[in-house]
């Protein structure tokens, strides 16, 4: 590959990378504070995209669009931690697992028998579609915008995180429950906010992501969710870093592939990708960053 | 030696439970514990390994829940509140083993300490003078806590929970692994505390130290509270031997 090509994957990668970062961030936060790994959470974009169609196809502008998708993404994540988690806050580890898969396929079918089970598309404005010419490189505006959401959440969470008293509060709960309680720290607003950010970080990831493949479809949430996961453990369970590193070794993964194998070969691309992310667990079983809190103090 | 300070003290005790009986599902850790700890004193918790002493202590503090019986702080029943409710009411635990948060800084654990404080600039302050009172901490402030040794981490413990500037304290074994040199830093430091405003119960394995610093005792067997006086008295009791063993001794079922 020349220099240009080997560029252009490089933003693919980032790209891509963003997107997935994203997706695992808003998947580790929760599963920080709570244990759980949330299979509902793909939903939470689906969420975001069929707000952005039925805004949409009723003739409200694309920003009000984009405004109102994440905040019902907010709204949906909170609920979902009032009613659906909440009460099996102490349940096992395979309780939540299934709690939440059952989430998923209601909310999916919420979508099939309320809206359509067919695919539905949504118009974004038409600067997405087309790309700068940067030098000899020619970039989309979508990866742009995705480069740059990416960097501002990852930032901002991080800014978050370790400036404020209820960043510091959150981190300490993911790492010591009991202790974060004798500290005063209330378990409830913890786990809530965790599921607020969470929910924020799916909403931006669905905008993007409607607008990127332009439709909405009842299973849509599938294959963020899988990402989000795959992510989260090459990036060790739990780890917020992990998580933006784990995006983007998945998605450099997955852009070898697809740049490196001939046309006929391409439906492989996935699965290698995957293979070479079990080689990785294969080397280090608990992901590449695992959590400080296995330490003892 | 030094015995521990009595000062002018209220009818009323700070913490008061009654018949306590608590413990971790099928099995009773607490019997019908009843104890008292009055403002300004330092009161020992005596007992070997298993005997409810940390149990107690998370009973009170509302990580475990009392089953029957009933627990007052500063004259209001708290025994059915959770911990951050009951923590909220100015008691503080430093728990055995410490818990410190190990991947957050020396300064966050601090903050951490006073989560439930709105008083920014007091806050501040305080870190400062926790800083001073623990130079080690000072210096340490942007370490992973974690990377701090076996007494720099009890001594980061303690701190933090002065932070929130509780009016009892709970220590759980501030003594266990630590070389003499540090404990008697640390030792001398909860005796300053009465006079600070904390009242303190401390657990304690080593009983000599225990009642150094405190006015009175109590001390746990089987948990249950089988002997309880002033520290002079406890001191001198020769069958400390057997209120350690509890009901059912060796000597007694050969009988």
């Amino acid at each position: 590959m020349t220099v240009t090509e080997i560029a252009q994957q490089m933003v693919n990668v980032l790209s891509l990378g963003s997107m997935y970062a994203m997706l695992a961030l808003g998947l580790a936060l929760v599963f920080g504070v709570m244990g759980l790994v949330n299979f509902a959470y793909g939903e939470l974009l689906a969420i975001t995209g069929y707000t952005m169609y039925l805004m949409t196809t009723n003739g409200m502008p694309w920003w009000a669009a984009v405004l109102c998708g994440i905040g019902v993404a907010v709204l949906a994540s909170l609920l979902m931690e009032r009613f659906a988690f909440r009460p099996l806050r102490n349940a096992t580890f395979l309780t939540l697992l299934f709690s939440s898969f059952a989430l998923a396929t209601v909310i999916q079918n919420l979508f099939r028998a309320f809206v359509s089970p067919r695919t539905k598309g949504v118009e974004g404005p038409e600067i997405l579609g087309t790309a700068v010419q940067v030098g000899s490189l020619t970039v989309g505006w979508m990866s742009i915008v995705t480069i740059i959401a990416g960097a501002v959440s990852v930032v901002a969470l991080t800014m978050f995180m370790r400036g404020s008293i209820a960043g510091i509060s959150m981190r300490a709960a993911a790492a010591d429950f009991s202790t974060a309680r004798l500290m005063g720290i209330r378990a409830n607003r913890v786990i809530a906010l965790a599921f607020v950010i969470s929910g924020l970080l799916a909403g931006i990831a669905g905008v993007l992501w409607v607008s990127r493949t332009g439709a909405v479809s009842p299973a849509m949430g599938f294959t963020p969710i899988l990402k989000a996961f795959i992510a989260t453990v090459i990036g060790g369970l739990g780890s917020l870093p992990g998580a933006v590193l784990g995006g983007f070794v998945l998605a450099a993964s997955e852009v070898l592939f697809i740049a490196t194998l001939p046309a006929a070969a391409q439906p492989f691309s996935d699965p290698l990708a995957l293979l070479l992310v079990i080689g990785i667990l294969y080397f280090k079983p608990n992901g590449l960053l695992a959590p400080a809190s296995s330490e003892r103090a | 030696m030094v015995r521990g300070g009595i000062v002018e003290q209220d009818e009323n005790p700070l913490l008061q439970l009654d018949s306590v009986t608590s413990g971790y599902g099928p099995i009773v850790a607490v019997r019908e514990a009843t104890l008292e700890v009055r403002p300004a004193e330092i009161v020992a918790l005596l007992g070997i390994n298993g005997a409810g002493k940390s149990t107690l202590l998370m009973t009170i503090v509302g990580l475990v829940r009392a089953s029957s019986g009933s627990i007052r702080f500063d004259g209001a029943e708290v025994g059915h509140l959770n911990p951050e409710d009951i923590v909220r009411r100015g008691i503080a635990l430093t728990p055995e083993g410490r818990h410190l948060f190990t991947g957050l800084t020396v300064a966050e654990n601090l903050r951490l300490g006073a989560a439930t404080r709105r008083d920014a600039g007091g806050i501040a302050a305080d870190m400062d003078e926790m800083c001073t009172l623990f130079p080690i901490l000072g210096r340490r402030k942007r370490q992973a806590a974690g990377t701090l040794s076996g007494g720099e981490q009890q001594m980061l413990a303690l701190a933090r929970s002065l932070m929130s500037r509780p009016k009892l304290l709970l220590l759980d074994e501030p003594s266990l692994g630590l070389a003499p040199r540090i404990v008697d830093e640390i030792y001398e430091m909860i005796q300053g505390l009465p006079s600070q405003g904390v009242t303190v119960l401390v657990v304690e394995q080593n009983v000599g130290l225990a009642l150094q610093v405190s006015s009175r005792g109590y001390v746990l067997a089987g948990g249950q509270v089988q002997l309880t006086g002033s520290a002079e008295e406890l001191a001198r009791e020769v069958d400390l031997e057997r209120a350690y063993l509890g009901a059912g001794s060796a000597r007694e079922m050969t009988q």
